[in-house]
């Protein structure tokens, strides 16, 4: 009874066909126009290759765009995952103002990324942003922020955490809500300290919830597009161009299909690499349980 | 288990019927904005012709929007044929091109619109556009009211009409004149020469404030500006020639990349930002548009002063849109060529200009006794602008498709300049090559 | 960082102080109801999201369901797939998927907007996720009580998880009303357009309109800070709930 095949997909069908109109047919669609050179006004595709990959591939700025982007995620990645476990552990210490927190840390969440891009914008303005007026106030000349090479990645990243930490303190919340009480009576009884604790029991705890949090901040990570084309357009001089901006600036802004077909073909093959990683790592994670 | 495939069912049609209403939506809402005006014309209609409805794209918000939509009303009930609706497309000349592209590949352009000159060529060579001058020759139109510096900004390398200009705009120094008084300057509307503005950009900088600004950010408006004002040439289709990289480039690279290091008067930050800081009065000159006058003007609290570019050598390649007819069908061009006619009249180029900051491109508007008389001497600093107008020069456009790519590399190597990533020629040289790459030169 | 969030708007109403406006004043608001449909776009907001979210919401139970309960040919390798359509940033897949709504005749209409969008990576993955924990004896029981498929489904697993539904359509919400890409691309009439059209409204070239922007912006955001602020006790409880494992 359970294990029927038709079943199964009568549950899955509206979802697949819909998938397969819109996911995978322009997946394919994508990478056979990468192949071709075409703009898409003209009825016209000439087969040319590999010529756009090699386009690609020599292209100076679709490196600083992969370099970026592996930048922006290293960074990010971690410093999201981690505030997100320090705030949640002080959070659910604070006593009765934790729901006012929780309610706080969750706004940058909801806000949309045009406001809160066109928001930063304006307080890392150089002259009259409220971050260097208070620099200046304390005596610091601060930078142009979204202006220099070595800030500009810098400011994203810092809007990039900003927007999703808050998500993972919640996750963090509903992790240590998980955690057994008697665990931590126990560990007083046996004279721990509090940070002990958190090393022994908080923290070994969580790992599956590590695990999701992880994954859920790296895809966020990686898809970070709408910062950038808000707050710098990839400048100055491509510090701040990353692969999906990379992809939308050769389709929209370039008209170049056939180069921004290819380039998305070789993002699409990053994510099959990152999506099996993922997957193994979920998996081992369940075995282990 | 039979009952679970109707369930199923029932679900997918459910889904079906949910997308179907709002279909329907939006049906019911394409139509509610035409008929609103469409009564207002109604009351006047006394023929039994039929009323043609086209579209008009621009890319205008806020308060250079009402402009654009007084000038639209005023067409739909100036007569009773025709009924224009106007769509604002968000993301600038840039945006706009982006989206007459999808429209392009989904057979829905408009009727009407709007097209950066920086972008004419493409529109030329690669957008469906019925050139303006078939309009003119089967009309016999007499197109000698339009300022002649300005007229030519619509037409191909071979003088052809394409288009007609619409709003118009060059470089201009904003300046807050309080600053030039605290340091002493004596303020006045024709500086000598760029290196007068460098010595007074210096003298304004301070702790808190720094001396001169130029806008830009989406083009290299700017540098095709300072170039040939300098002597040198940017660039030549006929001879298959960049020439960007020359003397006169190196030198106007330079002069900003010594202003923003040596002097530390000229600070780093995108367009809204400099805006703000002038405007905030933390920035004492700003080089940009004169599109943006009755904004700046607006939100000042300071002594706002306009000064022109020094007037040796001075080019100024016009910045601003001009207004294209899309090909449809004869009845639609038509329509959309009245509407054209009426947005370039001596009325609508006013409106265009007292509303929305841009200089009219009709001579009848701009003369002593002209439809803006009033405004005019109200409004002084506006005038100013018109000084400038024999220096007008057409903006640089790069062949078909290959503006876009050109220009962001221009501004990339420009970019590393003055970020110090590159030196001056290494950066230059660096756009050059990769530009001659791309143009097959 | 918080107190800046917050005071970034207020702080706008009338240029910068350090936190606080100099003069406090609604002309920002006034100007975006005059200049803008502001409540034409909140209306077209409201039912585009409201759609969208419910049908992902049935999508992804039907789907999570099925990855959850039974042992079918091709499992993993559907599963896998799905996680892959999370993975896959939205804009990289733009301009083909630009080009299937064409071929369906949808530009400038809502389908276009919404059908593409209704199955969801997020919500499936999620409500699997919270199905997978849920004991199979109490399912198994529920059919020797005589549960057909969709009773067991209702039963067994909707009511339970009631406050995981709740959490991810505020999530699935949220994500549909702020997306401005692809509406800005699918849409083309003014009156047709979502709200996040209003933040840029008053943006031209070189000059941001700074005091309206942010009085739309504030206005666009107030519907999901007041959906998660009501929705917010069911929210972490959903997640508490799901074991995210």
């Amino acid at each position: 009874m359970k294990n029927t095949f038709s079943t199964a997909y009568f549950f899955l069908t509206p979802a697949l066909v819909l998938y397969a109109i819109f996911f995978v047919f322009p997946f394919f669609f994508s990478i056979y126009i990468s192949f071709s050179d075409w703009n898409l006004i003209s009825n016209e595709k000439t087969f040319v290759g590999l010529e756009n990959y090699i386009h690609v591939f020599k292209d100076v700025v679709f490196w600083k765009a992969v370099k970026n982007t592996i930048t922006y995620v290293l960074v990010t990645v971690p410093i999201s995952v981690l505030l997100g476990l320090i705030y949640a552990v002080l959070i659910e210490s604070a006593g009765r103002a934790r729901n006012i927190y929780r309610f706080l840390f969750f706004i940058p969440v909801v806000l949309s990324v045009a406001a809160t891009s066109l928001s930063f914008s304006l307080m890392y303005s150089p002259q009259s942003g409220l971050i260097n007026q208070f620099l200046h106030f304390i005596g610091i000349d601060g930078p142009s922020w979204l202006q220099q090479q070595n800030t500009a990645l810098l400011s994203i990243m810092i809007v990039g955490i900003w927007q999703s930490f808050g998500y993972n303190v919640i996750l963090y919340i509903a992790g240590l809500k998980r955690v057994d009480k008697e665990l931590y009576e126990a560990a007083e009884i046996d004279g721990a300290s509090k940070w002990n604790q958190f090393v022994h029991i908080t923290f070994p705890m969580l790992s599956p919830v590590h695990l999701f949090v992880f994954v859920v901040t790296m895809i966020y990570s990686f898809q970070v597009f709408s910062t950038v084309q808000i707050m710098t357009m990839g400048g100055p001089n491509n510090s701040t161009n990353v692969l999906v901006f990379y992809v939308y600036q050769e389709a929209f802004q370039f008209f170049s299909t056939g180069y921004a077909s290819a380039a998305a073909s070789i993002l699409f093959i990053i994510v099959l690499i990152l999506t099996i990683i993922q997957v193994n790592l979920i998996k081992s994670k369940v075995h282990y349980q | 288990m039979k009952k679970a495939k109707w369930v199923t069912i029932f679900l997918i049609v459910s889904l079906l019927v949910i997308s179907g209403c709002s279909s329907q939506e939006n049906g019911s809402s394409t139509n509610s904005s035409p008929r609103e005006n469409k009564n207002t014309t109604e009351d006047t209609l006394n023929e039994n012709e039929e009323i043609v409805e086209i579209k008009f794209t621009h890319i205008f918000g806020g308060s250079k929007g009402e402009a654009i939509n007084a000038l639209v009303e005023g067409y739909n009930n100036s007569q009773n044929k025709v009924v224009v609706t106007a769509e604002q497309v968000p993301g600038w000349y840039g945006g706009l091109l982006e989206k007459l592209q999808a429209l392009a590949v989904s057979k829905q352009l408009p009727d009407v619109t709007l097209s950066g000159l920086e972008f004419s060529n493409y529109m030329n060579e690669v957008m469906p556009i019925v050139p303006a001058q078939d309009f003119i020759d089967k009309e016999n139109m007499d197109v000698s009211d339009f300022i002649p510096s300005m007229l030519v900004l619509g037409q191909d390398e071979n003088g052809k009409q394409m288009a007609l200009p619409f709003a118009i705009s060059t470089p201009l120094i904003y300046v807050n004149k309080d600053h030039f008084k605290d340091a002493g300057i004596d303020f006045t509307e024709q500086p000598q020469s760029w290196d007068q503005i460098r010595k007074w950009a210096r003298q304004l900088s301070d702790n808190d404030r720094k001396g001169i600004f130029f806008q830009m950010d989406f083009d290299t408006w700017m540098f095709q500006t300072l170039v040939e004002s300098h002597g040198g040439k940017y660039a030549s289709l006929d001879d298959k020639q960049v020439s960007f990289n020359k003397d006169a480039g190196k030198q106007v690279l330079q002069y900003w990349v010594d202003m923003v290091h040596e002097d530390r008067s000229y600070p780093l930050m995108n367009g809204d930002q400099a805006a703000q800081s002038f405007q905030n009065g933390q920035l004492s000159m700003l080089v940009a548009s004169t599109g943006n006058l009755t904004q700046i003007a607006d939100g000042v609290s300071f002594d706002l002063g306009i000064m022109l570019l020094p007037e040796e050598g001075r080019k100024l390649p016009a910045g601003g849109s001009s207004i294209y007819v899309l090909a449809s069908t004869p009845e639609r061009e038509a329509a959309a060529w009245d509407f054209v006619k009426y947005a370039t009249s001596p009325e609508g180029s006013a409106l265009v200009a007292e509303h929305m900051g841009y200089m009219s491109v009709r001579e009848s508007v701009i003369k002593e006794d002209g439809i803006l008389s009033d405004y005019f001497r109200k409004n002084p600093l506006a005038y100013k602008t018109y000084r400038q107008l024999e220096d007008i020069v057409s903006w640089h456009n790069w062949p078909g498709d290959t503006g876009p790519r050109i220009t962001k590399i221009m501004m990339d190597e420009i970019q590393a300049a003055f970020i110090k990533e590159k030196s001056v020629d290494e950066a230059l040289e660096d756009a050059a090559s990769q530009a001659k790459q791309i143009l097959g030169w | 960082m918080l107190s800046i969030s917050l005071s970034s708007f207020s702080s706008v109403f009338e240029r910068i102080a350090f936190l606080f406006p100099v003069q406090f004043s609604l002309e920002g608001y006034v100007q975006v109801f005059e200049q803008t449909p502001f409540f034409t776009w909140l209306r077209n907001s409201l039912i585009v999201s409201v759609l969208l979210t419910f049908g992902q919401l049935i999508l992804g139970v039907m789907t999570a369901y099925a990855f959850a309960r039974y042992q079918f040919f091709g499992r993993e390798v559907v599963f896998f797939f799905v996680l892959c359509t999370m993975m896959i940033p939205p804009q990289a897949i733009m301009l083909p998927a630009y080009l299937v709504i064409n071929f369906f005749d949808w530009i400038n209409t809502y389908k276009g907007v919404i059908i593409p969008h209704l199955a969801n990576g997020y919500a499936i993955f999620v409500l699997r996720q919270f199905f997978l924990q849920i004991p199979k004896e109490l399912e198994e029981s529920a059919q020797i009580d005589g549960c057909n498929d969709f009773q067991t489904l209702y039963h067994i697993y909707l009511r339970p998880s009631i406050n995981v539904l709740i959490g991810v359509a505020v999530i699935q919400f949220v994500n549909n009303w702020n997306d401005y890409y692809w509406p800005l691309l699918v849409l083309m009439d003014q009156q047709k357009m979502t709200l996040p059209v209003a933040i840029v409204q008053f943006r031209n070239e070189a000059f941001v309109e700074w005091v309206p922007t942010m009085a739309a912006a504030t206005m666009s955001i107030l519907p999901v800070v007041i959906i998660y602020m009501f929705a917010q006790r069911y929210f972490t409880e959903g997640f508490l709930r799901s074991g995210i494992k």
